[in-house]
């Protein structure tokens, strides 16, 4: 006699083998989902750090139809590049990033004579920054807004920037040919000073120095000005009509101009200042040896700086050093009065910043000749916005071919766990192991 | 004779042979240790410090031989023993020999005695004596062919190892032509430095005393002609001087940091010489402490100085200069006062009283007093250092306004002045910056000002200190000086307290009182001098260009740029660098080149030059010392965070 | 912008102030001669100050021993190597005396060696021409002092530029008058000064 139970066994049994067939057809499904994924026709999908060796093979024994690239942080160049030639001769190539650091780095020699390399770096601020030139690293620095600027005075010809998990490496192109100074001034501490700090650096000066009726005191010819034989004309006193005309038009053709202290005031100079000067500022008495601010010490003609005019220096809130471009040429105005005092007077590493603080205003007037140079190595300065200009912007991994939307996977397993489940308790629940 | 007779005289047989056995062990220990230090030191050769260990390590270890032998051999002092040992190399004495030795129970003594003399044999000891003897004899027979067959200089620089007895090493398998491979030299330093010569071995730099006799001694001068051998210096070679199989070459340390080039053929190898510059003495006058004005040449000065010298003192004096006289016309004598010689002590010192009312002083007379030593430097020198000077005057009623002045203390009081000032401005740029510390941190910056400011005061009561007892001569009074020092000593004691307690802005008054007092100290003493002050305003407008002489103003002739001995190593050293992995040993003479020309322009990078040096003849990557050093010579970058509009050079 | 400015050294061990007048001499050659801006009065400054490096230019004279401390000789040393000018003359022009003696041993302690400033250097041409060198003076054969002519200033060159500028001719003397002076006067006794401070603020 069958039992009550054995009656209702039927019923279950049949549950079960239901339950039991659904789970194999999930476990089946997702299997062959799997399958395809990885032998989807022609598809390869690696991550970045496989590319090394892939791209060999690839080369060399057949490249797949198709490639996706998973990257955190930017491929090597070499990497980027290959992919690039790999998707020219017929490979579909994609690529998803994530972590990628928008990184670029120009790099230009300094018009000095002791050379000097400048950088210009964009990075993101949040992002701490390492500069590197071919021995190791130089500096260390978190980017403002827009970027940052870095000079190397060794002269490397060649720097690395190395942001998140972007490496951007820059090469200097360009050799520069360097001109003359013309020192235009009254014989005095500052003119003496000026020259002295300039022809220690290596410049070569002419000048002309206003002393008496009987006679100036001069330096070399005070030849016609033009960019042919200067660089730059320093004019450190008021000029007469004639003169502050040539150096307007030697301005005007590509070189460069200093006007400073008491020449702010001449009448012939105004067309070429970034600024006009106020009343003067005295300095901070006794003379401020700190480093930190050693031009605090000396008195000021704050400058109203001109629309077209970019402050270079400030001093709390007064404009004290500003540059503007005229035409072909560009200028460069200080304010500061007697910054021989910085030098006398200064920190003991006053002499050096005196020099450097005249070079560097030089080198941002001075017209030069580039010479280019024969490229050596190899650069990387935009190393994100490359790969995005080779291989496309990013994009997730395709979907398989016949275009089927695949039940989810995840769902799939739900299924197959809930009737497993499903199966064992009705099994369990009859007494049944 | 009797059993115990024979056991005996066996047992003087075998101490006898205990007693050599352990005496050739010794021996053979001590050899065997010489032995293998002159081995390991022929293929490759030891320093001096482990051959000088042979010895004694020898001598422990023969100690230690002999004595486990006399120990493994102690049953021979005993007779029962030696009995026992006698009845089993013959057994047919089926122990009669140890019955008869050893007393007890009763025993038939003539039967012993028979069984003894049918048994015993007196060859029995014999083979194992020979054997006890001959092992080690043997032993020591091989070490002696060993030691033999070594070259005598690997023995010598065991038996005898000294400095210098490099040149005994054996000679290395790869170069036994390379001449300049060992090296030892010999350096003399001069002979007032009364050091002894020392010997080093195979340096790569000399480091010794300006002036030192440098002798650079090698071998085999037999192997080739002579005449390759030399020492290249300032493009000029100085040939070898050649005494059997040894060469040698002479010079002195110069002044300055140089590398010389010893050459044999196409062989080459550098030595850098490292000068050790004598300084002069260092002096010190410590009475009287500063400058004085007297009114009257009475009593007694106190002179009191110290001098020391890094080498050692030659002579040491007290100079004072007398300069009597007045308008156009002066006389100066000069005394030495104190003299002494200190024969060459590295410290010495003076002290006298100098009686004023003995030395004929009048009025307007100037006596300058100073210390002066030298040193006993024959090859530069000598060198002399000298303390500062003090200025005693004497007051000349003549002159108006004759007012005691002390110069020393009016620098200090200006350097008062000017660290007051700048005092205020921190403090006032503490106040002003108020918002931005924490209230811990505020308190902080304030107590250091509070610091600063206890530091001027000190200074300043030392300088009021000076005024009101500055010589030893007599008491001057308090002066309008010191009294204004005095209200600015407390103005500044009530600042420094209002610091402490970080009230900055009740602090600010009092350090203006301060500042205010001591301007006006200052200002007194600029009114007064020896006679009135004449001041002169010239009418420039009235004399401007007035002058009728021709003149030609002659042009100015250009500054040379700076030589920046910094910028040139450091060039040198970057084309380097990018190698140092690669280039191994052929980097080694152009770092040497490198280092030492910054011993004498940039020092602070020699130390790592010479790391990275002692790197590369290891076989170990210089490139991390190399870097250190570029750190140190290179500038440090400049970087702004943010890109201005304008772009220097483009 | 400031002007010249002729400051006279205060040092601790001799007379300093034996050259009062020189100033205002100078400063008169200044201006009748040149149109350089001039202070019109000479200032006194302490050689160990701060102070002293506000004045490029500086003259030291005396009659007695110089013995720099520790505190000058420092700041002597930081303020030729900053570019700052020395002139410096003995007052009792006598060689054998204890100025030239004292001086000329504390210069050479300090900077090397003093050389001979040749009759050629560009200091004889800076502003007057003199062809023979250093213009003599009253002074040196007064019966006084050495009682000899000097032919040579001395001074610390580095590269042919002279940094100390050292004479024997006692031009301290040959300058101590009122400028009011030199109206009795056809030749200005002083112009010499003007070379010598044309040459300091322009080389």
């Amino acid at each position: 006699m069958r039992s009550p139970a054995d009656a209702g066994a039927g019923g279950r049994v049949l549950l079960e083998r239901i339950a039991r067939g659904l789970a194999m057809l999930s476990l089946l499904w997702l299997l062959v989902l799997a399958f395809r994924d990885r032998v989807a026709p022609g598809r390869a999908v690696v991550e970045s750090g496989e590319l090394p060796r892939l791209l060999t093979e690839w080369s060399t024994s057949g490249a797949p139809a198709a490639v996706h690239v998973r990257t955190v942080g930017a491929f090597a160049p070499f990497a980027r590049d290959w992919l690039r030639a790999l998707a020219g001769a017929g490979t579909g190539v994609t690529w998803e990033g994530s972590a990628l650091t928008p990184t670029a780095l120009a790099v230009e020699p300094v018009a000095d004579p002791e050379g000097g390399t400048s950088g210009w770096i964009a990075a993101p601020a949040e992002v701490p920054t390492i500069v590197e030139d071919a021995v190791g690293q130089l500096d260390s620095i978190r980017s403002g807004s827009p970027g940052a600027r870095i000079l190397v005075r060794s002269g490397p010809d060649e720097l690395l920037v190395r942001s998140g998990s972007s490496i951007a490496r820059s090469r200097v192109a360009d050799s520069l040919v360097l001109g003359r100074l013309l020192l235009l001034g009254r014989a005095g501490w500052e003119s003496k000073f000026v020259a002295a700090a300039l022809e220690e650096r290596g410049w070569k000066i002419d000048a002309r120095l206003r002393l008496s009726p009987k006679g100036d005191v001069r330096q070399g010819q005070v030849a016609p000005i033009d960019t042919t034989r200067y660089s730059a004309v320093l004019v450190l006193d008021s000029v007469g009509p004639a003169e502050a005309v040539r150096v307007a038009e030697f301005v005007r053709s590509g070189g460069g101009v200093i006007v400073s202290g008491p020449a702010l005031r001449s009448p012939g100079l105004g067309v070429l200042a970034a600024g006009s000067p106020g009343s003067m500022v005295p300095g901070r008495e006794p003379f401020d040896t700190s480093a930190a601010e050693p031009r605090r010490g000396l008195e000021l003609l704050p400058l109203t700086p001109r629309a077209d005019a970019v402050v270079l220096e400030r001093r709390e809130r007064l404009a004290a050093v500003a540059a503007r471009r005229i035409e072909r040429g560009r200028a460069v105005t200080s304010g500061y009065l007697d910054t021989w005092r910085w030098r006398m007077g200064g920190s003991e590493a006053a002499v050096r910043e005196h020099r450097d603080w005249w070079a560097d205003l030089v080198a941002g007037v001075a017209h030069t000749v580039r010479i280019s140079r024969p490229a050596e190595g190899f650069t990387d300065e935009a190393p994100v916005a490359t790969l995005f200009a080779r291989l496309g912007p990013s994009a997730p991994a395709p979907r398989s071919r016949d275009g089927t939307n695949p039940v989810s996977r995840a769902l799939l397993f739900a299924a197959l766990m809930a009737a497993l489940l499903v199966e064992w308790t009705s099994r369990r629940l009859r007494g049944v192991r | 004779m009797s059993a115990v007779t024979r056991v005996r005289n066996a047992r003087v047989a075998l101490l006898g042979a205990l007693a050599a056995s352990a005496f050739l062990t010794a021996i053979l220990a001590f050899g065997t240790v010489l032995l293998v230090v002159a081995l390991a030191d022929f293929f490759q050769p030891l320093p001096l410090g482990l051959r000088r260990v042979a010895i004694p390590l020898g001598v422990l270890l023969a100690f230690v031989a002999g004595s486990l032998t006399l120990w493994r051999g102690r049953g021979a002092w005993s007779l029962p023993r030696v009995a026992l040992y006698l009845e089993e190399l013959l057994p047919g004495l089926q122990f009669a020999l140890v019955t008869a030795v050893v007393p007890a129970g009763r025993r038939d003594p003539a039967l012993l005695e028979r069984a003894v003399e049918r048994g015993y044999s007196a060859g029995a000891l014999r083979p194992p004596i020979l054997r006890a003897l001959v092992r080690p004899a043997v032993g020591l027979l091989a070490l002696v062919l060993a030691l033999v067959a070594l070259p005598g200089s690997s023995v010598t620089r065991v038996l005898r190892p000294r400095p210098g007895d490099l040149l005994l090493a054996p000679r290395g398998r790869g170069s036994p032509l390379d001449r300049l491979n060992p090296l030892v030299v010999v350096v003399s330093p001069p002979a007032y430095a009364g050091r002894s010569p020392a010997t080093l071995d195979d340096p790569a730099s000399v480091r010794a005393l300006e002036g030192s006799a440098i002798v650079v001694r090698g071998r085999g001068a037999a192997i080739a002609p002579a005449e390759s051998l030399g020492l290249v210096r300032g493009g000029v070679v100085a040939p070898a001087r050649i005494a059997g199989d040894t060469w040698s070459l002479s010079l002195v340390m110069p002044g300055r940091a140089e590398v010389v080039r010893l050459v044999d053929g196409g062989r080459t190898r550098l030595l850098t010489l490292e000068p050790v510059l004598d300084a002069p003495p260092a002096v010190t006058l410590r009475s009287p402490r500063s400058d004085s004005t007297l009114a009257r040449p009475t009593g007694s000065l106190l002179l009191d100085a110290t001098a020391s010298d890094d080498i050692g003192l030659g002579v040491f004096w007290i100079e004072l200069l007398l300069t009597t006289g007045g308008g156009e016309r002066f006389t100066t004598t000069t005394r030495r006062l104190g003299l002494v010689s200190p024969g060459g002590a590295v410290g010495a010192a003076i002290r006298l009283a100098l009686r004023l009312d003995t030395m004929g002083l009048g009025p307007g007379d100037v006596l300058n007093l100073r210390a002066v030593a030298r040193d006993r430097n024959d090859v530069t020198g000598p060198g002399e250092g000298s303390s500062d000077t003090r200025t005693i005057r004497i007051t000349d009623p003549e002159l108006k306004d004759a007012i005691p002045i002390v110069p020393a203390s009016a620098a200090t009081l200006d350097t008062t002045v000017l660290s007051q000032r700048m005092l205020i401005i921190r403090a006032e740029t503490l106040l002003v910056r108020q918002r931005r510390f924490t209230p811990d941190s505020f308190r902080v910056q304030s107590q250091r000002l509070g610091e600063r400011q206890r530091m001027l005061y000190d200074r300043v009561q030392a300088l009021i200190l000076e005024l009101e007892t500055a010589t030893d001569v007599g008491f001057i009074e308090e002066t309008e000086e010191s009294k204004l020092l005095r209200v600015a000593g407390l103005a500044m004691r009530r600042a420094e307290d209002h610091l402490m307690r970080a009230r900055v802005s009740a602090a600010l008054p009092e350090m203006y009182q301060a500042l205010d007092a001591l301007d006006k100290g200052r200002t007194s003493r600029r009114l007064y001098l020896r006679g009135m002050l004449p001041r002169i305003v010239v009418d420039l407008e009235q004399v401007r260009l007035t002058g009728t002489e021709k003149a030609q103003v002659g042009p100015r002739s250009a500054r040379p740029p700076l030589p920046d001995a910094r910028r040139r190593l450091l060039e040198r050293l970057e084309r380097l660098l990018p190698r140092s992995g690669r280039l191994g040993p052929a980097l080694a003479d152009s770092l040497t080149m490198i280092r030492a020309e910054a011993l004498t322009d940039t020092p602070e990078a020699a130390p790592f030059l010479a790391r990275a040096l002692e790197a590369l003849r290891a076989g170990r990557d210089p490139g991390p010392w190399l870097r250190q050093s570029r750190r140190v010579l290179e500038r440090e970058s400049e970087s702004e965070p943010s890109l201005s509009a304008w772009r220097g050079s483009r | 912008m400031r002007p010249f400015t002729f400051a006279t050294g205060v040092y601790a061990s001799g007379d300093w102030e034996s050259g009062q007048l020189v100033s205002a001499v100078v400063i008169d050659s200044l201006a009748r001669h040149t149109d350089l801006e001039v202070s019109p009065t000479g200032i006194n400054v302490a050689l160990d100050s701060a102070e002293l490096f506000e004045y490029p230019f500086l003259y030291l004279t005396g009659h007695l021993a110089v013995r720099f401390s520790t505190g000058e000789r420092r700041n002597l040393l930081r303020f030729v190597d900053r570019g700052g000018f020395v002139f410096m003359d003995d007052h009792n022009h006598d060689i054998n005396g204890v100025f030239h003696k004292t001086a000329t041993e504390e210069l050479t302690k300090l900077f090397g060696r003093l050389e001979q400033v040749p009759t050629r250097h560009e200091l004889y041409r800076a502003f007057f021409t003199y062809e023979d060198g250093p213009p003599a003076t009253n002074h040196e054969m007064n019966g006084w002092g050495d009682n000899l002519v000097h032919e040579h200033l001395l001074g610390i060159l580095r590269d042919g530029r002279i940094d100390v500028l050292y004479s024997n001719k006692d031009y301290s003397s040959e300058w101590s008058m009122h400028p009011e002076s030199k109206r009795f006067m056809q030749v200005d006794p002083s112009r010499f000064a003007v070379n010598i401070v044309v040459y300091a603020l322009t080389r």
